[in-house]
């Protein structure tokens, strides 16, 4: 399947690398379908997650584990029943990535993380109630602490 | 919007199946109750308002963006 895409133009996509969210992300509820781009073949911990039919919606994702080894969302039964998880070893962490000027300063969504059922391609942005974590954490900070 | 007054120790039923009780009140804070099935998502409204805000910050500066520099920058701090 071919997708459109206002950076990249036209790239072509297995139809089985689609990724469904069925309830969309948070403000952006009506868009259902993305998919990963730039994961293959390199170590970059950075994704494109890129709206299948809106060319001009496209988002930074980086697995969280990354720079915060001690990450620990806690993910509810109702997240696992709507993800269809039937084992839990198929679930995938994926933050959001604000990216300003300095990119220096760019921080990840700990907060509201996405969750990726990785075998049946199900996802869904889940908002943690949880104090250890906000919106914005600084990536290339965070990282330096951890090491 | 429907509003209702309700007193500390009141409830009120939204369906069959969901009850919101006022559990204390304090100054300008109020301490609520809920009672609901699993499958309702509860949420503070000025989280889920930051998660959408945040969520669209994160698409509107993409375009200036590679991820090979991201991954240099972040490589430099490894």
């Amino acid at each position: 399947m071919i997708i459109e895409s206002k950076h990249f133009g036209y790239i072509e996509i297995p139809e089985e690398e689609i990724i469904r969210f069925p309830y969309g992300l948070y403000g952006f509820e009506d868009i259902k379908e993305y998919v990963l781009l730039g994961k293959v073949g390199n170590d970059n911990p950075f994704m494109w997650l890129h709206a299948v039919k809106r060319p001009d919606v496209c988002f930074v994702v980086i697995d969280p584990f990354v720079f915060r080894k001690d990450y620990s969302p806690s993910i509810n039964e109702e997240v696992l029943r709507k993800l269809q998880v039937e084992d839990p070893s198929d679930i995938r962490f994926l933050s959001i990535v604000v990216i300003p000027q300095d990119i220096s300063k760019m921080t990840a969504n700990l907060q509201g993380p996405i969750v990726i059922n990785a075998k049946k391609n199900i996802a869904m942005q889940v908002i943690l109630d949880d104090d250890k974590y906000t919106t914005r954490h600084y990536i290339l900070e965070e990282m330096k602490k951890g090491a | 919007m429907l509003v209702l007054s309700r007193k500390a120790g009141q409830s009120i039923l939204i369906g069959h199946n969901i009850e919101v009780k006022i559990i204390e009140v304090q100054g300008d804070q109020v301490r609520i109750g809920i009672n609901a099935p699993r499958d309702v998502n509860i949420l503070r409204k000025e989280l889920m308002d930051e998660v959408r805000r945040v969520n669209r910050e994160a698409v509107v500066d993409n375009s200036l963006v590679s991820l090979e520099e991201l991954n240099r920058v972040f490589k430099e701090r490894e």
